[in-house]
């Protein structure tokens, strides 16, 4: 390792894999319109990339994202600038929290096991969360349904001083609903760079906000929680900025393939295949756990077993994501034909004009 | 045959306007509770829509297709009166259900708000805080509506072409006013206003129809008529009901033809004279091409205000459906060419200012783009110039939508060759960058990694390096791979 063992040696292979790691989770983000570090991180991890670097790379690499996307967003509307602004009061402070803890139990133990298992732990518990609900979701959610709205009713009954009025999103919600959902969205973007996956739910289900507006303040307020979260990172010394180099080369591209995806595919199919790849990541991470528990002494295994482990995980994560990849670009492909044959159908009901 | 439609507050004194204007008239009167009671007894579920108007908005988009069912059915109830014969109707805003309709009398009735207050106190025997909280509320519910129905303030005056203020005129004086408006020629039928009738009978039919049909019923469809001709616009994602639409439309008295288009969004063309030869035309497909969208065409003549006699008929800032104007500027040979290439979003004409050209404008259609092309040619060329530019920036001011003209589609929205060089310039940029980095990877990250001894004024400018450095990374890459991928038609 370089960098007083924070950095990794970097091969062409390695290279190469973040590259695709960049594509696929740059994909996977413009598919769901949120984030892609649910695999873009541990992805990195499973190369021996530091949990607190993956972490700090990562967020890095979101800033710029966040700022390329939002003026998109901007310019069709989709932006509550004073929603995003609200909500940034909290979720810097939640930036630095997990900054903090980050760096914390980064150097609690020799090597980077501590911060490592910290970062798994978070990521197993909510992102198991997270892909359950998407999955029950798609089960339970009859054709062409929308999210229950039943929480955001109930939270715009909380009438706490004082009440805002957000224009663009056309909500009047009390600034005391909107501050924990800002703290949450930090600290998780802050722990594992999935802000989005509380930020966007919880401005539709909890504030009842449109979808587009929530995906667009949400990219909008990454520009400033990556900004935040960049520069507690880089104070620190965790970024990777060659990894963050070499996610931009994937991700940039990935992200207009995915988000050209979801003009032809159904809500459902997009919750179904996110949902999917959420979970696998989670089983990827459960499998590398043992061995952070035994570099920390927790357990008592064969460290001979840990490339097992590692290699596991990694071959779980990486076929979920091109899996993944392959569904949505057979699913784009599908669709593409279908439409033409039915664009042709049309040219024929036509003609008798 | 005039057709009158009320809109009031509560306790203004609407009510018995309409009823006396009816008297005076002979003819049907109908109100908005009737109309909504028509509705349940059809199973739309009014009650929730009603209720909706308290709660979160996006409970609102959820039942959007059971508003779309429910304007399509009081809409055809309507038109069926007025094809009948003469009509009174007093609602919240009903000549926004009979819209484009050219002969409608658009009345406003409103009375102070102390007139209101003893009303309710004598009425409803509540005490006077509680008598304005009443109003109060009746008011805010009743422009909700309004809003999440048509998408327009129903307290707007140039939504009308009279307001009767009933303070201190009884009901029946101001039917007898009314009644004498109703002799001008603007607010009798003309086979043109009755064609425009049939028409949004017809679509409001087809609507119900699709709501009807188990195998369109949930797709989010917008259907326009023309002559005998349906189009239904869906969107890609639910491409499949479009095999099913013929069928449920089959029943449907007076569809000669079905036209269907498939879009995600609509871009807006907003121009005087239409030339589907020109530059713009080829741009505006390819934009539509590449975003899914279905291309509306908006004729705006502007009026000349130097001249009396280009000004409108008395009341009458816009007008669409007109057959001349419909036909003329080039917009049917335009249309024509886009029904050919499945892109046709439809077409209206407008006549009139730019708030004439604003209120014409459907606030519930998804709009992402407005190309405002050559308009007020009337004027000389600077003023035309001037002119565009302030009717781009109106309509950016009251729609979250991006407004270009002509050449703006071309410099933001277009690949030219410039913008492959500038793409490739940039690319070029980034590989220097790239092979810089990972050239000098040991000592860059020797300068970027955590080191104890490290002093802050070091450690801040090592944030503020990386903080600065990568935005201007990613905008020099994402917007050149955005380039490319774009000339590639993926977008």
């Amino acid at each position: 390792m370089l960098g007083e063992e924070l950095f990794i040696e970097l091969s062409l292979g390695s290279a190469l894999q973040v590259v695709m790691l960049g594509f696929i989770g740059g994909m996977l983000s413009g598919f769901i319109g949120s984030g892609g570090a649910f695999f873009m991180t541990p992805g990195m991890m499973n190369l021996g990339v530091p949990g607190v670097v993956a972490v700090g790379s990562n967020i890095t690499h979101k800033f710029g994202k966040a700022l390329v996307g939002s003026k998109k967003h901007g310019e069709m509307g989709n932006v509550d600038k004073l929603l995003g602004m609200c909500m940034l009061v909290t979720a810097s402070a939640g930036i630095s929290i997990a900054a903090f803890l980050n760096s914390h139990f980064f150097k609690s133990a020799e090597g980077s096991a501590g911060g490592d298992l910290y970062i798994s732990v978070i990521f197993i518990s909510f992102l198991s969360i997270v892909s359950v609900s998407m999955l029950s979701d798609v089960w339970r959610a009859a054709p062409g349904e929308g999210p229950s709205l039943k929480i955001a009713e109930i939270c715009s009954r909380i009438r706490l001083w004082p009440m805002i009025h957000f224009k663009v999103a056309d909500v009047r919600v009390s600034l005391w609903v909107i501050m924990p959902i800002g703290l949450a969205t930090g600290f998780l973007a802050g722990t594992i760079g999935v802000g989005g996956f509380i930020g966007v739910p919880a401005m539709i289900y909890v504030l009842g906000i449109p979808t587009a507006v929530a995906a667009g303040t949400e990219l909008y307020l990454a520009v400033f929680m990556g900004a935040w979260g960049c520069l507690n990172y880089a104070w620190n010394g965790y970024v990777d900025l060659r990894l963050t180099l070499l996610l931009y080369v994937g991700s940039l591209v990935g992200i207009h393939l995915g988000a050209y995806g979801t003009k032809v595919v159904k809500e459902v199919y997009i919750r179904l295949v996110t949902g999917v790849i959420i979970l696998l990541c989670v089983v990827s991470r459960l499998i590398a756990t043992p061995e952070y528990l035994r570099r920390l002494g927790y357990i008592d295994i064969d460290p001979r077993h840990d490339i097992w482990w590692d290699y596991t995980s990694k071959t779980i994560l990486f076929a979920s994501g091109i899996v993944g990849a392959l569904a949505i670009l057979w699913t784009v492909g599908r669709a593409y034909v279908h439409r033409r044959r039915l664009r042709a159908s049309l040219f024929v009901a036509q003609s008798g004009e | 045959m005039p057709v009158i439609t009320i809109s009031r507050g509560s306790l203004s004194g609407g009510s018995a306007l309409a009823k006396a204007l009816a008297t005076k008239l002979g003819c049907a009167c109908i109100d908005r509770e009737s109309l909504a009671d028509l509705a349940i007894d059809r199973g739309i579920q009014v009650g929730q829509l009603e209720s909706v108007l308290v709660k979160a908005p996006a409970s609102r988009r959820k039942l959007a297709r059971e508003r779309e069912l429910y304007l399509a059915t009081v809409t055809a109830k309507l038109c069926e009166l007025a094809l009948a014969g003469d009509l009174v109707y007093h609602g919240h805003a009903g000549h926004l259900l009979l819209r484009g309709v050219p002969h409608v009398l658009r009345v406003r009735a409103v009375s102070s708000t102390e007139k209101r207050i003893e009303a309710v106190e004598s009425r409803l025997r509540l005490p006077r805080e509680q008598a304005i909280e009443f109003i109060d509320k009746i008011d805010r519910d009743r422009s909700r509506w309004a809003e999440y129905l048509h998408g327009v303030r129903w307290d707007d005056p140039t939504l009308y072409d009279i307001v009767v203020n009933l303070e201190s005129m009884p009901p029946e004086n101001a039917a007898v006013a009314l009644c004498a408006m109703t002799e001008l020629p603007d607010y009798q039928q003309t086979p043109a206003s009755r064609r425009a009738i049939a028409e949004l009978l017809l679509a409001s039919r087809a609507r119900i129809a699709l709501g009807q049909d188990e195998k369109t019923s949930r797709a989010d469809v917008r259907v326009r008529t023309r002559g005998g001709t349906v189009s239904v616009h869906c969107m890609p994602r639910q491409a499949s009901v479009i095999e099913h639409i013929p069928g449920a439309l089959a029943k449907i008295e007076g569809v000669e033809n079905i036209r269907c288009t498939i879009a995600e969004t609509n871009i807006l063309w907003i121009e005087e004279e239409f030339d589907p030869r020109s530059d713009t035309f080829s741009d505006i497909v390819a934009i539509a091409e590449g975003w899914d969208a279905a291309v509306e065409l908006l004729r705006f003549v502007a009026r000349d205000e130097s001249d009396p006699a280009d000004a409108p008929a008395s009341g009458e800032e816009w007008h669409e459906g007109d057959e001349d104007s419909l036909e003329a500027g080039g917009i049917a040979d335009t249309l024509a060419e886009l029904r050919k290439i499945n892109r046709s979003g439809g077409r209206r004409v407008v006549h009139g200012d730019a708030n004439a050209l604003l209120h014409s404008i459907d606030r519930q259609v998804k709009y992402s783009l407005f190309v405002v092309g050559g308009v007020y040619k009337v004027k000389p060329l600077g003023a035309q110039l001037r002119l565009a530019r302030e009717l781009a920036s109106i309509l950016s001011d009251n729609f979250a939508t991006a407004v270009v003209d002509t050449e703006g589609i071309k410099k933001q929205y277009r690949a030219g060759r410039g913008d492959i060089a500038t793409a490739l310039i940039r690319i070029a940029i980034v590989a220097a960058i790239y092979l810089f980095f990972f050239s000098f990877q040991e000592q860059i990250l020797a300068f970027t990694g955590a080191t104890d001894s490290k002093s802050w004024p070091l450690k801040l400018l090592t944030a503020i390096s990386i903080a600065c450095f990568i935005p201007l990374l990613a905008r020099l890459y994402g917007s050149s791979a955005a380039r490319i991928l774009k000339m590639i038609g993926i977008e």
